[in-house]
Parts: C-alpha cells; structure tokens; sequence
C-alpha cells in the first residue's frame, strides 16, 4: 500500500513553513525538520548548478531503498515535497494539487504574514481531505 | 503531465469564482474615497494604493502560475503579452493591449480599454493628480517582483484628463542592484527597464460643462 510519509513546505529562503508527519517510523521534532528542510533547499539550488543540461530547475525526483522524495518547485520559488514510500504514483499532481491549495488557504489569508510558518486551519482540513481524496491511505499515526 | 499553457486567459475566467463587477467597482470607489479621506495629499494616496497593491501582487502571483500553469517567460516580450493577455483576462475578465514598444524592446503599455476599476468614475479638479488606477501598478509591480528577483520601480500614470489627447504618462522600471539582502539562490535581477501605462477610457475630468 503507498503512503505518504511527510510534507514539507520550504519558502523561498529555505526556511521551514510547513511540516506535516504521516508516518509512524522516522518522526522528527522541530528541530530536525527545520535542520532537514535548510539542508534539502540548499542540495536543491547546488543540484541546479551541477546539472550537465542547461535550464534545469532542481531536483525532482530522489529514489532511495527504503523512500521516494518528490519535490516540485514553483516559479516563485517555494518548494513542496513529500516523503513518500518508494514507487508511489501520481506525487506530482498531487504536489500541484497542493500547491493550489497553498495559494488558496495561505496567501488568500490577509493574516498570513509571507515567508512565515502557516498556521492556518483551512489549509490543514482542505489538505487533508486533499491526500485522503487521492486515495493515498496514510499510516496511522 | 504538463498540459499546455492557454494562449488566452478565457478558460481561466470561466473556472474561477467571480464577483459582482458593480460590487466590485463600488468597494474600490470606497477604498480610493476613504484613503483621500484619511490621508488627504493625493501623493500619499497614489502610494498607499500602490503599497496596497504591491501587497496584492506578491500573493496573487502564485496563484496566477498555480492556476494558469504557463511556464518561464522567455523574454519580456512573452513576459508583457502573457500579463495582457492571460493575466488580466483571469483576474479582471478583461484583456490589456500591448502597444508602444520602444526600440530595444524594454519598454512597453499596457493600456486597458476596459478597466472595471474605472466605471462611472469621474474624478473631480480637487483630485487632480490622483492615479485611480495605481492599485494595478502596485499589483504588476509585486507579482513581477517575486519571479524575477528585482526590485522594481514601476510608476505610472493614468490617461486622465481629457479623453484621447493629453498626458499619457510613462513609467520607469528599474532594477535592483545586485546586493540582495535576503540570501537566497535565486534569479538574475531583471535587466530590462519597464514602463507600462494603463488608461481607462471612461476616466473623466467633470469639466463642469454639458458633454453630449
């Protein structure tokens, strides 16, 4: 059964707004996910550099044993990624699913400051009828 | 699964929720009444409008590329026609021309036959000098703004005044120095120069006599 482990949301400096755990194994406290979340922007805007091919735009996909990572970067440069068991289908569209919804819930929110963590309570139900509507079942917590 | 970017911004405008456009109209006639109101100079006005604005682009920006899915600019050619067409056309159901160019290709209008801003607006002799419109400029200037990685100065002037002849002001866009002071690994600076205008046809000054 895939599954979604974790998503992180990373504003244009690299820091940290958004961090949801899905997953039982491999939970991380704040610390750790703000630590994960500078060093992942940071190999994203080297990866870009070493690219053999011009106009390439980062990492989008990471494949490793045990977890998938897929990032989608918009072009304003906030960056989306989910931890994801290896071979799970259809993380891009809903990295772009996702990302509408950032765009409705956050930014359309006059309180939201830009740049700063999300704390809006729209957005957590709206996203997770957004995962569970993909039929993407998460382990329990 | 990228599907292709539309060349015009008419499927955009059916999907997303609309407004009414007098309600629409009327809040914007309030807010420009209440800021001339509480500020009273009509340079702080043209500069609130243009803050207001400007904090509008930044957010509206990532939605204009979430929802219309159009992809990195080649030029500012494709950057102008894209704003007209797709851009205006999403958010105000109404496209912009692009006319004007200079010869190096940095400069450009964007003129808006038909700014819902602007209906049944006749701005009086006491308000001359307001740009009634700047909340556009604010808002062009956030959104271009977060994708280009520039500061830019993006001034301009309504087509005020008498109707087809007079003032059509110019802008100057000007590019940030390269010292950013928020480190982030992100694009060049725009080295172009921007001017863009916006007239509404239906601005008019009451010049107190009978116009048929």
């Amino acid at each position: 059964m895939a599954a979604i482990y974790s998503l992180f949301i990373i504003n244009k400096s690299g820091g940290l707004i958004f961090y949801k755990d899905y997953g039982s194994a491999g939970r991380m406290d704040t610390n750790d996910s703000l630590r994960l979340a500078s060093l992942w922007h940071s190999m994203h805007a080297i990866s870009q550099q070493l690219s053999p091919t011009t106009g390439c735009s980062g990492i989008e996909l990471l494949q490793a044993d045990t977890f998938d990572l897929h990032c989608f970067q918009s072009l304003t440069g906030t960056k989306i990624f989910v931890v994801c068991e290896p071979s799970t289908l259809h993380m891009e569209g809903l990295l772009k699913v996702i990302y509408e919804l950032y765009t409705d819930y956050v930014l359309k929110n006059p309180f939201y400051e830009m740049e700063m963590p999300i704390r809006c309570e729209l957005f957590d139900v709206n996203l997770s009828q957004a995962i569970q509507k993909d039929r993407v079942p998460l382990l329990g917590r | 699964m990228a599907p292709l970017a539309p060349k015009t911004g008419d499927p955009l405008f059916a999907n997303v929720e609309r407004v009414n456009a007098e309600l629409f109209t009327l809040t914007y006639g309030a807010i420009v009444r209440q800021l001339l109101a509480d500020l009273e100079e009509v340079e702080e006005v043209n500069k609130q409008l243009d803050l207001m604005g400007y904090n509008i682009g930044v957010r509206l920006i990532d939605e204009f590329l979430a929802k219309s899915n159009v992809s990195r600019c080649v030029d500012f050619k494709e950057t102008a026609d894209i704003i007209a067409k797709v851009g205006f056309k999403m958010f105000l159901g109404v496209t912009a021309t692009v006319t004007n160019w200079n010869a190096e290709g940095t400069t450009c209008s964007l003129v808006l036959e038909d700014n819902p801003l602007v209906d049944f607006v006749e701005l009086p002799d006491t308000c001359q000098g307001l740009h009634y419109c700047n909340i556009l400029s604010g808002v062009l200037r956030g959104a271009l703004e977060m994708r280009r990685g520039g500061e830019a100065l993006l001034y301009r002037r309504i087509r005020g005044g008498v109707p087809r002849t007079g003032g059509s002001g110019h802008g100057q866009w000007r590019p940030r120095p390269s010292l950013h002071p928020r480190p982030c690994l992100w694009p060049t600076p725009l080295p172009a120069v921007l001017a863009a205008e916006a007239g509404g046809r239906r601005m008019r000054r009451r010049t107190g006599v009978n116009e048929d």
